[in-house]
């Protein structure tokens, strides 16, 4: 006998088209204001990422990971979140910080090294860089809040390339297992750092690796923020009531380098590029306001200035910072210090002070 | 001859063993077309196609893993860790397989593997791009360790630790990687392994370090030139130990001083301490100190300056042995 | 403002000069990008730092630029500038003897002023050339007092310089006071290798121990009390050691190399120390070091135990008549000074019976595989003190009355309590007598004094109800526990002779009689 015993399917989800035109049966329960926060957000998030891109190339913040081109996907998903969900970043999700209500200022600190920065009871954890192993400690938060009953979720972004990591899969299979309240949710970029996704992955979608572990997946197109947002809703909804988890693969794309480290002209050619700057996630909403007749230039140029002045702020607040010192080595790694570690601050300390620092 | 920096001594290296051994292959994240992060693989990928220097996905257990079964089945695999800090991600097969396929076998299979990776701090990078693992890797037994501090001692190094049966672990002081350049020789040379080298001689204390930490000692040193004569070891094979030429200069200055980046407890410097104490302790005119990082993990960049090893404490730590 | 070339991360230490973006005399914005340089990894668009002027550009595309030299020159804000024809010009011979520099100091931070000024003052070396052998705290302690140690000789173990070779104590350096080592490593090396049988030679003062004169019960009975035979003087026929002479040579010397007989450490007055309790950690426990005596006790009672199979038998003595006696004579004795206990009477019955048990009386010789049957009679009297237990010995007590057996027993008891007793006073004991006292208990296991091959232990006095001749009256009675060496004594000799100490006993009047 040879039958076929299961049959699976993957699907995409797209709102707004390239040109700003929406899908009707598919629009979100979002009133005209809320989307023009979002706008509001996206805006807030290209330009901060403009700026700390600046920072970096004058000394005066460290490497740097760009969101540029990944607005939609991180706004959209980040706005459909409640304040008490739980909330693990990878390394590029400035976006997701902002729409989070992060400090502004905060977020430029963070990025001159300064762990004090990341100090908050606000249930986002602290940017990870090892890739992917997010995915398996945001399943254990998830699991926590499912133990107690509690009806928060938890988000987990990551990359294309996080998912070829041993811990994707195992953290998938356990959110199958318990039916885990948490949201996968994959930036797809095409890229990780030089290797694109016919390299990295042997499957053609992301989304389609939600079907070995018997969870809900879908893939969205990552540039348009109304499709995400529904698409994010759709699995926090789902978490909530108890559903399980979500693989969401967010189709986008990473229009600047890897890092500030990286020249992206060794292994990508311009045409690439810019057959995405077609589908600017920015300028693909506004052109929506252009389409629903809510748009006006001025109200472009006020958002615009209004962003402008809020990233400087935080900046000037951030750089005037005076940097950390012997207390933010050693007074956190233990929850009481224990001798040694104080013996050895005060050695630090001493040779501060004797060094004029 | 030429002057080069360690990039390009370990670039050289690689690409002439490839060239003179087929079985010698690349892999690693970025490796191919972009050449590596720090462009350490640059243009092999042009010269010998993408079969042996691959791009592999973004999955050290894979890498690691995989690569053990390419060296069991007779390939020679140098595998890249993008940042040495990424070797946790593929660690337990390090532990459960590189450094124990020969034991296992009586010999029938073997792991000769390399895997190399930028490692230790000093250049302000992002978290866990700035780790000395150098214990744990000793630590898990059957594999050798190797440091080097200078393009020359870089190239000849790699070059021996591709020819090696052995799996060998090759960290690569990225702070390093560009700051200075050496007289390299073009050709192929080899630099043993298991030979510490004394780069500067002295006959009131020995230091012991390797890595980034060999280029502060000696500035150091010769910072302090006047008032005391200072020996340096760069021990360049941490595994296995040149125990030998430390105990020697030891017997000759009677004061030790081990530096390192890794935290203090559990560093290789207590095992290097033991051993000065086991066979010199009669030729010791103080207790041997250790200048190390703190015992913290390594912090986000800013408090980078606090944790490293600098010559401040470099210089206490030889005020200390030589006021006993 | 001199812009210098920021530091684009990741190690990078200089770049090239691909192009410039801006002109000299250019009005630039804040963060307007100015130059495009390539490093290692990529090329980078530098920004502006500040809205200004552009004063002078003093690189050339392809010229290598340094991070941290001046990239260019801008004038803040305003307009007007400065002659910058000479500029360049500097910065280029700078350029050149920084290079040098990053290429040797790659870490540019200075050291503090105290750290440098601690460096000025060091102690230098005497002689290392890798011949002298010491310890570091030999060392400094050389250093301390000026002693160039390359011409002391070492007596200490590998030819290392040892402290006493200088004259130093461990405290004079370290500032506390700690036990001083007892021995130097070389003696502790000849002091720890117990004695061989005979046959092995042992040459004291070039005289191989064969050559002396002497039985072999005597040259048994000098290792068993430490006596150097090369030392003694034969009173015997042919200058022949007797074994009192040997005796007699043991009470004025040391013990050096033991016998196969393990001998409690040697306890002074000033060397018992007592233990302080040291607490540390959690509170939860003290701990408490030994003391020599501990420490004595400690080897002695783990050796005897591991090597002695013990057996115990117990009887029961009925002391009604001696209790009486003692009560009707003791105030009288004690008016003239004398502390009439019950031991006297049982020293007493003891060695009478030991007379005639001589196997009860005897040690072991482990290696010749014989008995050693003592023809003294040394009575250890185990006495408890505040530091641990003490066996000072009445010695001869055969040839000792009761109240001069009371009389030493007193003796003894005090200097044991004043920390006072003797080397002499606690050796050579044949036999132990170990009594619980008057408040604690009845039978009981004593362990054997080892050399000895007997103990005797003695539980309180307790009234109980006996029958005789069918009726049932209270009699005093005491219980005695007699342990042996099993190798040595057997069950049957073992009864017998406590028979004879409980007849003793029961019958003292006959003990006086002697």
């Amino acid at each position: 006998m040879r039958n076929i015993i299961k049959n699976y399917s993957v699907e995409y989800l797209q709102v707004l088209n390239q040109e700003g035109q929406a899908d009707n049966s598919q629009m979100p329960d979002l009133s005209e204001s809320k989307i023009k926060e979002m706008y509001h957000l996206m805006v807030l998030v290209r330009v901060m990422d403009e700026k700390l891109f600046k920072l970096q190339r004058s000394g005066k913040i460290g490497t740097y990971a760009e969101v540029r081109g990944q607005e939609a996907s991180e706004v959209g998903s980040a706005f459909a979140l409640e304040k008490n969900d739980w909330m693990c970043p990878s390394f590029r999700e400035t976006g997701v910080f902002i729409t989070r209500g992060a400090p502004r200022d905060k977020i430029v600190q963070a990025w001159r090294g300064d762990v004090r920065a990341f100090k908050s009871d606000s249930r986002n954890l602290p940017v990870a860089i090892p890739v992917g192993s997010q995915t398996l400690y945001a399943a254990g938060i998830a699991w926590a809040s499912k133990l107690r009953g509690e009806k928060d979720v938890t988000i987990v972004y990551f990359g294309d390339g996080a998912t070829s990591e041993g811990d994707f899969h195992e953290a998938l299979n356990f959110a199958g297992i318990h039916k885990l309240p948490i949201i996968f949710f994959c930036q797809n970029n095409q890229w990780s750092i030089s290797t694109p996704k016919k390299l990295q992955l042997a499957s053609d979608t992301v989304a389609q690796r939600a079907i070995a572990y018997d969870i809900a997946g879908i893939q969205v197109d990552g540039n348009d923020a109304l499709g995400v947002y529904k698409a994010t809703k759709e699995a926090i909804d789902r978490a909530r009531n108890g559903g399980g988890p979500t693989l969401i693969e967010s189709v986008t794309y990473r229009m600047g380098d890897h890092t500030t480290s990286d020249d992206a002209s060794r292994y990508r050619s311009e045409a690439d590029v810019n057959l995405w700057k077609a589908k600017d996630p920015v300028v693909r909403l506004e052109k929506y306001f252009r389409n629903i007749g809510t748009w006006n230039d001025d109200y472009g140029r006020w958002v615009r200035e209004t962003c402008e002045k809020e990233v400087d702020e935080a900046i000037a607040k951030a750089l005037a910072v005076e940097k950390p010192g012997p207390d933010e080595l050693f007074d956190y790694v233990y929850a009481v210090p224990p001798k040694d570690l104080i013996e050895q601050k005060k050695i630090l300390q001493e040779e501060v002070k004797q060094r004029g620092l | 001859m030429a002057k080069i920096n360690m990039v390009q001594a370990i670039n050289e290296a690689i690409k002439s063993e490839m060239a003179r051994d087929k079985k010698v292959l690349i892999m690693g994240e970025d490796v191919g077309v972009d050449g590596g992060v720090f462009r350490v693989t640059d243009g092999l990928s042009t010269q010998f196609g993408p079969n042996r220097v691959i791009d592999t996905p973004l999955a050290e257990a894979g890498i690691i893993g995989t690569a053990v079964g390419l060296a069991i089945n007779g390939m020679k695999p140098i595998v890249e860790m993008q940042f040495i800090g990424f070797s946790y991600e593929g660690f337990h097969h390090i532990n459960h397989h590189v450094g124990r396929m020969r034991q296992r076998s009586e010999g029938s299979v073997s792991c000769p593997i390399v895997l190399r990776g930028p490692s230790g701090g000093g250049i302000k990078a992002l978290e866990l791009h700035s780790e000395s693992p150098e214990t744990f890797f000793i630590h898990s037994q059957g594999i050798k360790v190797i440091c080097p501090s200078n393009p020359y001692d870089a190239k000849g190094l790699m070059i021996s630790a591709i020819r090696d049966p052995d799996p060998v672990i090759f960290l690569e002081p990225e702070k390093l990687y560009r700051s200075f350049k050496d007289e390299v020789p073009e050709e192929s040379f080899t630099v043993p392994i298991g030979e510490a080298k004394v780069v500067r001689t002295g006959k009131d204390v020995t230091i012991v370090s390797w890595g980034a930490m060999v280029r502060l000692c000696l500035d150091v040193a010769e910072q302090l030139k006047d008032k005391v004569d200072i020996e340096i070891i760069d021990l360049r094979t941490l595994w296995p130990l040149d125990e030998d030429k430390i105990i020697e200069s030891v017997k000759k200055t009677g004061r030790a001083v081990i530096v390192h980046e890794a935290p203090r407890t559990g560093g290789y410097g207590g095992e290097i301490a033991s051993r000065i104490q086991e066979k010199g302790i009669l030729y010791l005119q103080s207790p041997v100190i250790r200048v190390t990082g703190f015992d913290v993990p390594y912090p986000q960049f800013a408090l980078e300056e606090y944790y490293l090893p600098n010559a401040e404490r470099v210089i206490k730590g030889i005020n200390s042995v030589m006021n006993f | 403002m001199d812009f210098k070339f920021p530091d684009v991360g990741e190690g990078i230490t200089e770049g090239k000069l691909v192009a410039w973006k801006v002109n000299v005399g250019d009005s630039i914005k804040s963060e307007q990008t100015v130059a495009s340089i390539e490093t290692d990894k990529a090329i980078v668009d530098i920004p502006s730092p500040v809205r200004g002027i552009v004063e002078s550009l003093p690189y050339k595309v392809g010229d290598v630029i340094f991070v941290g030299k001046t990239l260019m020159t801008i004038n803040e804000g305003g307009s007007s500038g400065v002659n910058s024809n000479n500029i360049p010009r500097q910065e280029k011979i700078e350029e050149s003897r920084i290079e040098k520099k990053i290429e040797s100091r790659i870490y540019a931070a200075e050291p503090s002023r105290q750290a440098i000024q601690q460096s000025n003052n060091f102690s230098y070396n005497s002689a290392n050339d890798g011949k002298i052998l010491a310890m570091p705290a030999v060392r400094k302690a050389a250093r301390i007092k000026g002693i160039n140690l390359s011409t002391v000789r070492g007596s200490g173990s590998h030819g290392q310089i040892v402290l006493s070779d200088i004259g130093v104590k461990l405290s004079d350096i370290t500032g506390v006071q700690t036990a001083e080592y007892r021995y130097t490593p070389a003696q502790q090396i000849k002091q720890s290798a117990p004695a061989a049988s005979p046959a092995v030679s042992s040459t004291f003062n070039n005289k191989s121990y064969s050559d002396i004169l002497a039985t072999l019960a005597t040259k048994q009975l000098s290792r068993e009390l430490g006596v150097d035979l090369t030392q003694v003087r034969g009173t015997g026929n042919n200058g022949m050691i007797t074994a009192d002479d040997v005796r007699n040579a043991a009470k004025a010397v040391q013990p050096s190399a033991g016998s196969s007989a393990i001998k409690p450490e040697v306890i002074t007055a000033a060397s018992i120390q007592i233990a302080r309790p040291v607490s540390y950690g959690d509170g939860t426990s003290t701990n408490v070091p030994f003391n020599s005596i501990r420490n004595a006790i400690y080897k002695h009672m783990t050796e005897t135990h591991s090597i002695v199979p013990h057996f115990t038998i117990t009887d029961e003595v009925d002391v009604t008549e001696l209790y009486s006696f003692r009560e009707k004579y003791k105030e009288h004795y004690e008016k003239q000074g004398v502390k009439l206990t019950y031991l006297p009477f049982i020293i007493r019955a003891v060695v009478d019976a030991l007379i005639k048990h001589p196997y009860i009386n005897s040690s072991v010789n482990d290696t010749a595989k014989e008995m050693i049957l003592k023809k003294y009679y040394n009575i250890g009297i185990a006495t408890d003190t505040p530091e641990g237990l003490v066996v000072p010995v009445v010695k001869d007590a055969d040839k000792k009355n009761i109240l001069q057996t009371a009389g030493e027993i007193a003796a003894l008891s005090g200097k044991a309590r004043e920390r006072k007793l003797s080397l002499d006073d606690m050796r050579n004991g044949t036999f132990t007598i170990t009594s619980l006292g008057n408040s604690f208990g009845q039978a009981f296991t004593p362990i054997i004094n080892h050399p000895e091959t007997a103990i005797l232990g003695v539980g309180r006095i307790v009234e109980k109800p006996v029958i005789l001749n069918g009726n049932i009256v209270p009699r005093r009675l005491m219980t005695l526990s007699l342990s042996c060496d099993h190798r040595i004594i057997d069950g049957a000799e073992a009864s017998r002779f406590m028979n004879d100490v409980k007849w003793n006993i029961e019958n003292f009047e006959t003990l006086l009689l002697n």
